[in-house]
């Protein structure tokens, strides 16, 4: 053991592959981390749509939005298939805040004539936008919030 | 001094030492250089295909005489609020698959869909052209998205009515 100890041969060569190998795990462990940095903020953005379930549904020719709660949503866009015709129009919603818990609803009105599929809008009063369209034909309405969830409904005539 | 100058003994020894660090610090700035260029490049290629979001909103079929177009609108929700990062992802679009068949992108004429650059939070819609008589009504396509950086996004199967 005694001789084995005092033989300094070699130990340059192993002082410099220890440090080789640290350097090497530095690097790597440099990526490592920043991977696994991304795959949270990533998960982050899944569990954002988790707590931030809504629904939507027609009543009187309205529709209306309910975030479930948790979370607040951020509506974004308003989309309608026309049944019948089978165009599809959109209207922004300008980043409407609907606040969990509560309901927000849309009202249509029919006195601006869609301009290249998109239909204008009022800015939102309140609780309530108006939506320059009216249904002419059995529609399907999907709204699609800022965490990029999507819940549709059909409003029939 | 001039003992220590005149004294030759060991020169060697002390510009072997110097040209070692020397060559040490070359080889190690190369081989940080390297490792550091390869992270951004992998950070901000496959590395950060984890970070992108794509929701398809929507699928409109346009049945034409000569063509078929598909008009898909998506949505980048990859923004800095939503990851909680410092900035968000912008997404560019390689190819598009319906049923596993590559659509045409009209204005480059070809199967890649690069000029489709998606910035965070907004919305886009993506033209793409299929053969006349591809779409039969009643049946079910699934659109596919493919992004530069390699993530998939797949639409629900979508009835051509």
């Amino acid at each position: 053991m005694r001789i084995f100890i005092k033989n300094r041969k070699g130990t340059a060569e192993v002082i410099g592959t220890i440090m080789l190998i640290i350097i090497l795990l530095f690097f790597f462990t440099n990526v490592y981390l920043w991977h696994d940095a991304a795959t949270k903020d990533a998960n982050q953005l899944y569990v954002k749509q988790i707590h931030s379930t809504f629904k939507i549904e027609q009543n009187a020719g309205s529709i209306i939005i309910t975030a479930n709660g948790g979370s607040n949503i951020v509506l974004s866009r308003l989309w309608i298939v026309e049944g019948t015709n089978g165009n599809h129009l959109y209207a922004d919603l300008g980043s409407i805040n609907v606040p969990a818990g509560t309901s927000f609803t849309i009202n249509f009105a029919n006195d601006i004539t869609p301009t290249n599929n998109q239909i204008a809008t009022d800015p939102p009063i309140g609780d309530t936008i108006i939506v320059h369209y009216v249904p002419q034909q059995t529609v399907e309405c999907s709204i699609i919030n800022t965490l990029g969830t999507v819940e549709s409904t059909t409003l029939p005539l | 001094m001039r003992k220590l100058y005149r004294n030759k003994k060991a020169l060697s020894p002390v510009i072997s030492t110097i040209l070692m660090i020397m060559v040490v610090m070359v080889g190690m700035s190369v081989a940080f250089s390297y490792v550091v260029v390869y992270s951004d490049t992998y950070k901000a290629g496959i590395g950060g295909s984890v970070l992108e979001s794509l929701t398809i909103e929507d699928i409109w079929i346009q049945p034409n005489n000569n063509v078929n177009t598909v008009n898909i609108t998506v949505y980048n929700s990859a923004t800095s609020t939503n990851l909680g990062t410092d900035s968000g992802v912008t997404i560019t679009i390689a190819t598009v698959y319906v049923n596993g068949t590559a659509l045409m992108n009209p204005s480059l004429n070809s199967i890649n869909f690069k000029n489709y650059v998606i910035s965070p939070g907004s919305h886009m819609t993506i033209q793409g052209n299929s053969s006349a008589g591809f779409f039969n009504p009643g049946d079910n396509y699934q659109f596919k998205i493919v992004t530069l950086r390699g993530s998939n996004f797949a639409s629900q199967p979508t009835k051509y009515t």
